[in-house]
């Protein structure tokens, strides 16, 4: 007979014996950790976005040693800056009205219908996003000015006779121009604004309204167009920043009575003038007030929690002319957004291009010349270097910054989001503005100083750009790591940590791998746009051995000394495009839909 | 009131290739001010079949009339029908009020008179205090009876209600019931009511119609579906049902008996047969009476089935019994608990049923 006691089944139970937890594991020093990770962040991000700002105001309200309003006071009661203040708002309105009108229509067909060739068209129609406006304009005065290619074109078809009248300038003195290449470049923003504002309305709202005899227009305006306003606010706030602190368009097409086109003539001529600061600091409060009314004012969302996205059944499936009608108004939008980057690469390839409607005659040398030429080959490694290394440090401190405010849950988190999210806020002109000012003169008497000096955009500004680019460009990152780890269900990491792997393991082992695609993309978005970064790279490159491409394609189309210049611009713009565009497409393979919601601030 | 009829009404979808039928060639008519039910499980199209009511799907083929105009091709806000969409819908930037009054205010009613409709529709569901609300600020229960309210202030020719209950809990399921009921039958518009839940369907309807795979396999009124089941699946989905193959040895004219011999015993069944040899019967739980091996009161009962008790649950108001037939077949029965007698796992019965209570099925 067997006792209790010597059965292995019943054995009575013994308390598990309780491993030591190594330091770190414990669950305080653990808070402890993030908490100080999180204020690392935050204290990095103010060192080098809210310092550098606040000094550049600082010197805009400074006269003769003394705190005062005397520069600001001049430069509100100077004609001409109020002129170009009110021409920027006007740029920048138009070019946001414009965006709009553009894009919910391409969003609705998008969003609520089916179509073959749907999904082809959907990521072509995101392609002009990776055309540089900048680049774009290089071309433009040949195809739109008084004697350019459509004006030989309709003189060559019998519309126009230059002989009886001069013929129109389409670029309307740079105005038209510089509103058409933003538009083109800026609506795919909130083209996916729209989309996924789109996605989070119910179909039955709509319905709904139909069923109560509401005609399709008056379902539009009274149900669907509320209820995108604010995503439409959040977008078109990004585009009207955008648009408003552009500088590197306007300059290409030489329309520059605009408030960033004279902060940047005043900065890159070395004048850190005050009046400059105060330009600033109207620009950043301009900047600033607007984000904030469109994300916190009008950028609330009425959608309950529950939103529901639509199901394919619910779209409408478009019969023949519906389909045509949908394609020819994204082929259209698609041609017109290419059309001045075929332009750039018709240059890069013309043996010579003037008073013709195409190139009389193709060469390869100016493609091959860029590459030859140690200036312009060396302005594409460093960009490349640049960016690659931003993009690092955005890895880090972005994917980072995400991880704490999506799951750490640190009580700072409100802060770490709010700074690593402000630079969407801060035009790059600001933050570059603000870094010549902190590396202007020796403000610490000390050796941190005689530090930022050094890295001045006069003597060797490498790390100044990767800075610039890195911070400029970080809430994308947080973003698009923020949205992959709401997507994660935190219980897949619990079940791991059940199962007794620690925190970092399983965020390694299990988080990591889940959002290894929205990482990916996020990076390649970071890097693509850090490539294209005008404002902070025109002026903080200031020696043409750290001249990064987007500087060196300036520098030529805006040199007089030779004809050839402006067929190198172009070239180097092409090289520029093909690097973009395959990083694009990479992000838009990796991200697919989701590509909307690191725009979405 | 409105009557609406339904014919031949077909929706095909393509999927890999190839066409699947979402609602298979339905014939229906409901009669003006009906409180009609669509009954089925998940997936049976029942869904598809109140949207192409709605017009909210196009229909592959069939026609939709009300009152005898083809309305199949009329767009969907000149229907004149409302429905309560499953998640209700209501506007999130709108408030009750203006939810409300959007329906009325589309089909043209002055201003004046939408204040007035809105009052007495808010009235109905008991809402009125609630007009300056947002829906967000509604429990589950407020916001499906603005729904209704805002259906109903359409003044519709139908009213549409997509399982308008399903996203409450369980009490509050069961207290709407009669309050739907009850709102829905004083507004006298037709009402079509879709459900999965037969319980539901059982309380509410006027008639139900329970779909399958895409096509309605019967339509009558609760008492009729619940009780005299077309099909197996009829049986099935409205409650448990315990069945039993056999071959009909005779019958007897209209009104007559019919005789269906099974390999656990003689089953007599009212009504009579016709068609082929093979028969399932079909008797409710609740109709099953559980004796004693000896007990002579089973000579009262128009069929006997011997069995042996095999599981005994104690549910609380009743108690079920499971018991193994002579031909190893497993029976439900359920009896009141604390009335009775009561059987151990094990024990000999007879299961004893009148033929009134047996459905037999084709």
């Amino acid at each position: 007979m067997t006792t209790a006691s010597q059965s292995p089944a019943i054995k009575p139970p013994v308390a598990p014996k309780r491993r030591p937890l190594p330091l770190l594991r414990s669950r305080r020093v653990g808070m402890a950790w993030r908490e100080f990770l999180a204020l690392s962040i935050i204290a990095v991000m103010a060192a080098f976005l809210l310092v550098p700002i606040g000094m550049a105001i600082k010197a805009g309200f400074t006269h003769e040693g003394q705190l005062s309003s005397y520069w600001f006071g001049r430069v509100i009661s100077n004609d001409v800056m109020v002129r170009n203040m009110a021409n920027s708002t006007m740029l920048a309105a138009a070019t946001t009205v414009a965006c709009l009108v553009v894009a919910i229509p391409l969003a609705m067909v998008a969003g609520r219908c089916r179509f073959a060739g749907k999904g082809v068209l959907g990521v072509l129609v995101l392609l002009p996003m990776v055309l540089p406006p900048f680049v774009g304009a290089l071309s433009m005065r040949r195809l739109l000015s008084r004697f350019g290619v459509l004006n030989q074109l309709l003189e060559y078809i019998g519309v126009l006779d230059f002989s009886q009248s001069l013929p129109p300038d389409w670029l309307g003195g740079g105005f038209t121009g510089v509103v058409f290449l933003q538009t083109l470049h800026l609506f795919p923003i909130l083209y996916l604004n729209a989309s996924a504002a789109l996605a989070n309305v119910d179909p039955s709202y709509a319905q709904a309204a139909r069923n109560l005899g509401a005609g399709p227009w008056t379902t539009f305006r009274k149900i669907t167009l509320p209820l995108l306003r604010p995503g439409l606010f959040a977008g078109g706030a990004i585009v009207f920043i955008w648009a408003f602190t552009d500088v590197g368009t306007p300059l290409i097409l030489g329309y520059e009575a605009l408030m960033p086109v004279s902060i940047f003539k005043d900065l890159a001529r070395g004048d850190t003038g005050p009046s400059a600061y105060s330009l600033v600091f109207i620009m950043l409060s301009g900047s600033v007030t607007l984000y904030v009314i469109g994300k916190f004012i009008f950028g609330r969302s009425v959608l309950p929690d529950s939103a529901k996205a639509s199901t394919s059944a619910d779209l409408r499936r478009l019969g023949p002319l519906g389909t045509v009608g949908a394609w020819a108004m994204f082929i259209l939008v698609i041609l017109l957004a290419v059309l001045p980057h075929v332009g750039v690469l018709l240059t890069a390839l013309a043996e010579h291009w003037v008073g013709t409607i195409l190139p009389s005659g193709f060469t390869l040398k100016h493609m091959l010349f860029v590459v030859r030429h140690p200036a312009t080959y060396n302005s594409m490694l460093n960009s490349l270097k640049y960016a690659s290394l931003a993009t690092v440090f955005d890895l880090v401190f972005g994917g980072l910054a995400a991880w704490l405010i999506v799951r750490a849950r640190v009580r700072c988190r409100q802060v770490l989001d709010g700074v690593v999210m402000l630079p969407l806020a801060v035009p790059g002109m600001i933050l570059a503005a603000g870094y010549v000012a902190m590396t202007a003169r020796n403000w610490t008497g000390g050796w941190l100083g005689e530090q930022l000096v050094a890295i001045g955009p006069g003597r060797n500004p490498f790390w100044l750009l990767v800075i610039a680019y890195a911070v400029r460009r970080i809430p994308f990152m947080v973003r698009g790591v923020s949205a992959g780890l709401q997507q994660v269900p935190v219980s897949l990491e619990e079940a791991a940590r059940n199962l007794g792997s620690s925190q970092v393991s399983a965020i390694r082992r299990i988080t990591l791998p889940l959002i290894s695609a929205n990482i990916l993309a996020a990076a390649v978005l970071t890097f693509t746009f850090a490539m294209l970064e005008v404002s902070d790279s025109l002026i903080l490159a200031q020696t043409q051995d750290h001249y990064p491409i987007t500087k060196q394609i300036y520098d030529l189309a805006a040199s007089t000394g030779s004809p050839q210049t402006g067929y190198q611009a172009a070239a180097l713009g092409v090289y520029g495009m093909v690097m973009l565009a395959a990083t694009m497409a990479i992000a838009g393979a990796l991200l697919g839909r989701r590509l909307g919601a690191i725009f979405r601030a | 009131m409105t009557r609406i009829e339904l014919r031949n009404l077909t929706k095909t979808y393509s999927s890999a290739g190839k066409e699947v039928a979402a609602v298979d060639n339905v014939v229906a008519a409901i009669e003006p001010g009906e409180f009609f039910f669509l009954l089925g499980p998940s997936g049976c199209g029942k869904t598809t079949l109140l949207r192409m009511i709605a017009g909210l799907i196009e229909p592959t083929r069939g026609a939709v009339l009300f009152d005898g105009v083809d309305v199949t091709w009329t767009s969907v806000e000149g229907r004149n029908t409302a429905m309560v969409f499953q998640n209700y819908a209501l506007w999130p930037h709108m408030t009750v009020g203006q939810n409300v009054r959007f329906g009325p205010r589309m089909r043209g009613m002055k201003s004046d008179k939408c204040n007035e409709v809105v009052q007495r529709n808010l009235h109905r569901v008991q809402m009125v205090d609630y007009a300056a609300r947002k829906p967000n600020q509604l429990s589950g229960g407020q916001q499906q009876r603005v729904a209704l309210a805002r259906a109903l202030a359409a003044n519709p020719a139908c009213l549409l209600l997509d399982e308008p209950l399903s996203n409450l809990d369980a009490r509050l399921r069961l207290h709407m019931r009669g309050q739907l009921r009850r709102i829905v039958k004083e507004s006298g518009a037709t009402t079509i009511y879709v459900t999965h839940d037969q319980k539901e369907a059982l309380s509410m309807a006027d008639r139900l119609a329970v779909m399958d795979r895409g096509g309605i396999v019967q339509i009558g009124t609760p008492q009729e579906v619940y009780h005299r089941p077309a099909t197996r699946f009829v049986a099935d989905f409205m409650g448990e049902a315990n069945f039993i193959d056999g071959r009909i040895a005779s019958t007897t004219g209209p009104g007559g008996v019919t005789c269906v011999v099974t390999p656990a015993g003689r089953i007599m069944a009212g009504g009579a047969c016709g068609g082929g040899d093979a028969a399932t019967c079909c008797v409710r739980p609740e109709r099953v009476a559980i004796l004693g091996a000896e007990d002579p009161l089973s000579n009262r009962y128009d069929s006997v089935l011997h069995a042996a008790v095999e599981a005994d649950t104690f549910l609380g108001e009743i108690r079920q019994y499971v018991c193994r037939l002579d031909d190893d077949t497993r029976w439900k029965v359920t009896c009141l608990s604390g009335l009775g007698e009561t059987f151990p796992e094990g024990g000999k019965v007879k299961l004893c049923f009148n033929k009134d209570d047996v459905s037999v099925l084709a």
